[in-house]
């Protein structure tokens, strides 16, 4: 079986574990009341009215004002700002480069997997810059924001360390889950930057636009002397790199983690509602 | 215990659950927490109490892939600690002020006691608190018909039910002024205003039954039909345009809690005192002296953080000649509690005392020689404080404030 085809197996298994999870979560969730309807209402009448608040929060008047709500608290998290800039700048760090690095992959992933199997090769979605763009990793604006933001990340997540387990700041509390969290933060990135230098060793000749990659070609000019099995050990990295992830997707709905999907959502609305009218 | 039985996820809306998985244990509540300051156990932060409840509600629902990740049902001690932490909290707000998820913390600790009701888990004072409520219709335990003592020794006594049915406006006095003496001084210096400023008032007498506030913050809102059904057909036989308190804590029950009991609009407006006083000075109803003290302002919970009103009582105070106003450390939306909110002194006292503690020691890092609120139940709990501390600071309601600025 070819390295692709095991990775879309276990992936969209892990996938469907995660949802299987989400569903778990909201089912519990649905046990609670929903205003207007009474106490023995279905769980379906429930997702019901949930969907039809939200259809009706969106198709209203109040979208832009929802809009400005998920940017504010949402996205650029301005009450995490106003306590402590120091704890916005972990956050914003970490979190503001993950989701671009994430629709980076995303967008990579339908220009490199889905297009070219499904459209003809001359396609405009298969010919344009961006496609022919994101196709190449070695291209110098993919190359150098993977690395600027890999950093950037690795920046946040020492922020959050010092902050934790050395500063031990009085209002943490600091549970083992966290550690695992962090581990599996820190292990994507990590692992990004090496599954990056062992791509370049393993598919040298080098390209000239590969030094916009300022992280992982410097390593990689390091480490060539070695002379190893170049292929042998990016495939093993790959595996590790992608490990790391779906673990963390298996993992996200009982943990802390789960905040990432649920936090923008209540601020938004609790802060929507509390907007003077 | 365990024979308890299970949780019950009714008590929350979906929302609120959601809510419960959207924390992301940042603490920040945590440093805000007044409770906390003062007793350092770990069951009592806004942090713990909601990690908690969703532990147990994963343990009891999430079936084995809860327990792969190390949930289970909740054991009697666990149950014990959690109605601990949960009950000597005085629902003051200030975790859902600071929290970056805007997480409607005080709503969830409600629904929290609900839960521990249905489990026992409640101090026993609780019992007696639901028999005076809704069998004396008040706090005390006392005679309603008790409720008009404040006025006897005025000059005007104000006319009342069963003499005065029909008026403009209902002033609802609220059990802390009807049955607690240090806080008489409120009553009486209201309805010497109102009479003043020739509002056309009536009060319930005896007919006035206790809002409910009490039994809906411990968790027992269910008791409370019979209650609001009566306040509120009451009222509305005096074909009042508007209910005035002067206590916060009636004030957010009757606006927020009683129209949905009702299912209804209750036909009236509800105003608290300070939005009245507020009208009649900007009107030129009340005149105001010269009062050259320094003074500060203590935001109530139930009127600054769940009500939303902050402005009110600073113009009030600011109107008032030469009068010295300087604000304490944590003010507005970041109140200090006095420490007598939520039932919790009848949970721990001495936790009651000891926020009190610091909230006065706020007051006089100002300079202030008279702390003013707008609630007599943090007048009672600040003044009693202030006056085992024996400590030289005057504690004031707004209505006592302005009446004693129309002196000449």
């Amino acid at each position: 079986m070819e390295r692709l085809q095991i990775f879309w197996i276990i992936h969209l298994t892990m996938l469907t574990l995660f949802g299987l999870e989400m569903i778990l979560v909201m089912s519990i969730w649905l046990r609670g009341r929903v205003p207007g309807l009474p106490l023995t209402a279905s769980p379906w009448l429930k997702l019901w009215a949930g969907l039809k608040y939200l259809f009706r929060l969106i198709f209203s008047r109040r979208l832009w004002r929802m809009i400005v709500a998920l940017i504010n608290d949402g996205l650029i998290h301005r009450k995490i700002r106003r306590v402590s800039r120091y704890r916005w700048l972990a956050h914003i760090t970490v979190f503001g480069s993950f989701v671009l690095l994430g629709l980076l992959s995303t967008v990579t992933g339908v220009a490199v997997e889905i297009f070219p199997n499904l459209l003809p090769a001359d396609h405009i979605l298969n010919t344009n810059v961006i496609s022919v763009t994101l196709r190449n990793v070695d291209h110098p604006v993919i190359a150098f924001v993977n690395d600027f933001f890999g950093l950037v990340i690795l920046f946040g997540m020492a922020l959050i360390i010092y902050r934790r387990y050395f500063l031990k700041d009085a209002q943490l509390r600091t549970i083992p889950a966290d550690g695992v969290i962090i581990a599996l933060l820190t292990g994507i990135v990590l692992t990004g930057f090496v599954l990056e230098i062992l791509r370049l060793l393993a598919h040298q000749p080098f390209e000239p636009t590969a030094a916009w990659g300022f992280i992982g070609y410097p390593l990689a000019l390091l480490v060539r002397p070695l002379n190893l099995n170049w292929e042998l050990w990016y495939n093993a990295a790959f595996w590790v790199h992608f490990v790391i992830p779906n673990m963390l997707l298996f993992y996200a709905p009982f943990s802390r983690f789960a905040h990432v999907i649920m936090s923008p959502v209540i601020v938004t609305l609790n802060s929507l509602e509390e907007m003077p009218a | 215990m365990n024979n308890r039985s299970k949780l019950n996820p009714g008590y929350f809306t979906v929302r609120q659950l959601f809510e419960l998985e959207a924390c992301t244990r940042c603490g920040e509540c945590i440093a805000w927490c007044p409770t906390y300051a003062e007793r350092n156990a770990e069951e009592i932060t806004p942090l713990s109490k909601i990690h908690t409840y969703k532990a147990f509600l994963k343990g009891e629902y999430g079936g084995f892939l809860a327990r792969l990740f190390g949930f289970h049902p909740p054991t009697p001690q666990e149950i014990q600690e959690f109605g601990r932490g949960t009950f000597q909290c005085t629902l003051c707000g200030r975790c859902h002020v600071v929290c970056p998820i805007n997480i409607r913390t005080r709503d969830l600790w409600i629904a929290m006691r609900q839960q521990l009701i249905e489990w026992r888990e409640y101090p026993p004072f609780f019992d007696q608190l639901r028999e005076a409520v809704t069998d004396k219709h008040n706090i005390s335990a006392e005679d309603n018909r008790g409720r008009f003592i404040w006025a006897e020794n005025l000059d005007n006594k104000p006319a009342a039910f069963p003499e005065k049915t029909r008026a403009e406006a209902v002033y609802f006095i609220g059990c802390v002024s009807s049955f607690y003496p240090t806080v008489f001084g409120i009553p009486q210096a209201f309805v010497n205003i109102l009479n003043h400023a020739g509002v056309d008032f009536t009060a319930m007498g005896g007919e006035e039954w206790c809002c409910g506030y009490p039994l809906i913050i411990a968790g027992m809102g269910d008791q409370i039909k019979e209650t609001v059904r009566h306040n509120v057909e009451t009222v509305r036989q005096t074909g009042a345009s508007k209910l005035i308190t002067t206590c916060p804590s009636c004030y957010h029950t009757w606006r927020h809690e009683y129209p949905e009991v009702m299912g209804e609009p209750l036909g009236f407006e509800i105003v608290h005192a300070v939005e009245l006083l507020d009208e009649l000075i900007r009107d030129g109803h009340i005149t105001l002296h010269r009062y050259p003290n320094a003074v500060t302002y203590h935001d109530p919970c139930d009127l600054g953080r769940n009500s939303g009103i902050y402005d009110a009582p600073r113009r009030i105070i600011r109107a008032i000649p030469e009068i010295q106003f300087s604000e304490m450390k944590d003010h507005r939306e970041y109140s200090l509690c006095c420490g007598g909110g939520g039932d919790a002194e009848m949970a721990d006292a001495e936790l009651t005392a000891a926020v009190a503690h610091r909230r006065l020691e706020q007051a006089q890092e100002t300079g202030a020689k008279i702390l003013v609120s707008a609630c007599q139940q943090c007048k009672r709990t600040l003044a009693g404080q202030a006056r085992k501390e024996k400590m030289r600071l005057k504690t004031l309601d707004i209505v006592e404030l302005v009446w004693e600025a129309m002196q000449e």
